[in-house]
């Protein structure tokens, strides 16, 4: 929960539009994450294969001293596509973090912040539900918290619809807001 | 028989056509009556439903609506002609549209589609909730609770009612439901412009 406060704190600071931009990348990074693991798999260990290849000497070598085929694969377990996962949703989400902070030029005024604020928390939120189950298993964590229930919280089925509920009322609210400068708050 | 999810996804999908051509503004009006009846039948649907088993009891609904061997009819249409009332007044009135010039550009779109969504859940789902609750007692349907797919069967606890009526602070603080908040900003954004 405190880094889903974190979160919110940093979507107060950097506003409504820029969170929107990281929201987009969380849908994005959820649905390459749930639903390309297998390719990503194929062709990290493409390039992974390459790369070792290379590093141990590739064609600079004998031709048949060094065989692709001999050289294991980086994404071999469960475990290792878990990992796959988690870092490719890393990557796109801290992409659209740079992306709107690039893309979006100016500070926010005090009413994006605090949408902001609670898009910021809201993404939090989604990424922790993310992340925190697949590194955290509930099996597998000793340390002396309420993981489980945590862990429960997080994935369950209870909290996520309201959640999205709670999404649709800030981005109404935005527009709301945003058609009243547009009107000069006629 | 088409599956009942397909008809629901149907007429989201239609409100959010409605919702591109209307607006943002004026969808939110529809959004902010519909809401408030949704709120009027959490609050007082369990005295209304009580009044009509009365007046069931003294004969006087039969001789309008016999009774049906599976399911409430008679009530399954009360509740469901009320939201379908309040759908047809806020679609119609202009009074409870908002005022100002709607967000323009793939931003506009985007927000106006969603709210298109969220008025086709309401009503659309709310219809739902009614069938269901009342054991699809409509005989043309040709439907029955145990014969719902998986899908739809997992899309019950997620509609409107029970979605947005659950007690958020059961035990605590009574009435605390999502409707209840969702309500209150939404005539909170009307009134404050």
């Amino acid at each position: 929960m405190c880094l889903v406060a974190l979160f919110a704190l940093i979507g107060f600071r950097r506003g409504t539009k820029r969170e929107l931009v990281v929201l987009a990348g969380i849908a994005l990074a959820s649905l390459i994450a749930n639903t390309q693991l297998e390719f990503l798999t194929v062709w990290v260990n493409r390039f992974y294969k390459i790369a070792m290849f290379v590093a141990k000497g590739g064609l600079s070598e004998d031709l048949g001293s060094v065989s692709l085929g001999s050289l294991e694969p980086l994404v071999q377990t469960n475990n290792d596509s878990t990992w796959l996962a988690v870092a490719a949703y890393a990557v796109i989400v801290i992409l659209s973090y740079l992306v709107g902070q690039r893309g979006i030029k100016g500070s926010p005024a005090r009413s994006e912040r605090i949408l902001g604020g609670l898009i910021g928390g809201v993404n939090g939120f989604l990424i922790n539900r993310f992340i925190y189950p697949r590194v955290f298993p509930v099996n597998r964590t000793h340390v002396a918290i309420m993981s489980g229930q945590v862990s429960d919280a997080l994935t369950g089925n209870s909290l996520l619809p309201l959640v999205l509920v709670g999404l649709v009322m800030i981005l109404v609210v935005y527009g709301v807001r945003g058609s009243s400068r547009s009107s000069g708050n006629g | 028989m088409i599956p009942i999810e397909v008809y629901f996804f149907t007429a989201v999908f239609v409100f959010v056509l409605i919702a591109l051509v209307r607006g943002f503004l004026k969808e939110l009006g529809v959004t902010t009556i519909v809401v408030v009846a949704l709120f009027l039948l959490m609050q007082f649907g369990s005295l209304l439903e009580a009044s009509i088993n009365k007046a069931m009891m003294a004969g006087v609904v039969q001789k309008v609506m016999p009774a049906s061997a599976e399911g409430d009819p008679v009530q399954a249409t009360i509740f469901i002609l009320f939201i379908i009332f309040a759908a047809f007044i806020s679609y119609h009135g202009e009074t409870l549209a908002f005022t100002g010039k709607a967000p323009k550009g793939g931003e506009g779109i985007l927000l106006t589609a969603m709210i298109g969504a969220a008025n086709g859940y309401l009503i659309a789902g709310s219809i739902w909730y009614y069938l269901h609750k009342y054991g699809y007692p409509f005989t043309f349907m040709h439907m029955k609770a145990e014969d719902l797919s998986a899908v739809a069967k997992a899309m019950v606890p997620y509609l409107p009612l029970n979605l947005l009526g659950q007690e958020l602070m059961a035990g605590v603080v009574p009435g605390q439901t999502p409707l209840l908040y969702i309500m209150v900003v939404l005539i909170l954004l009307r009134v404050i412009r």
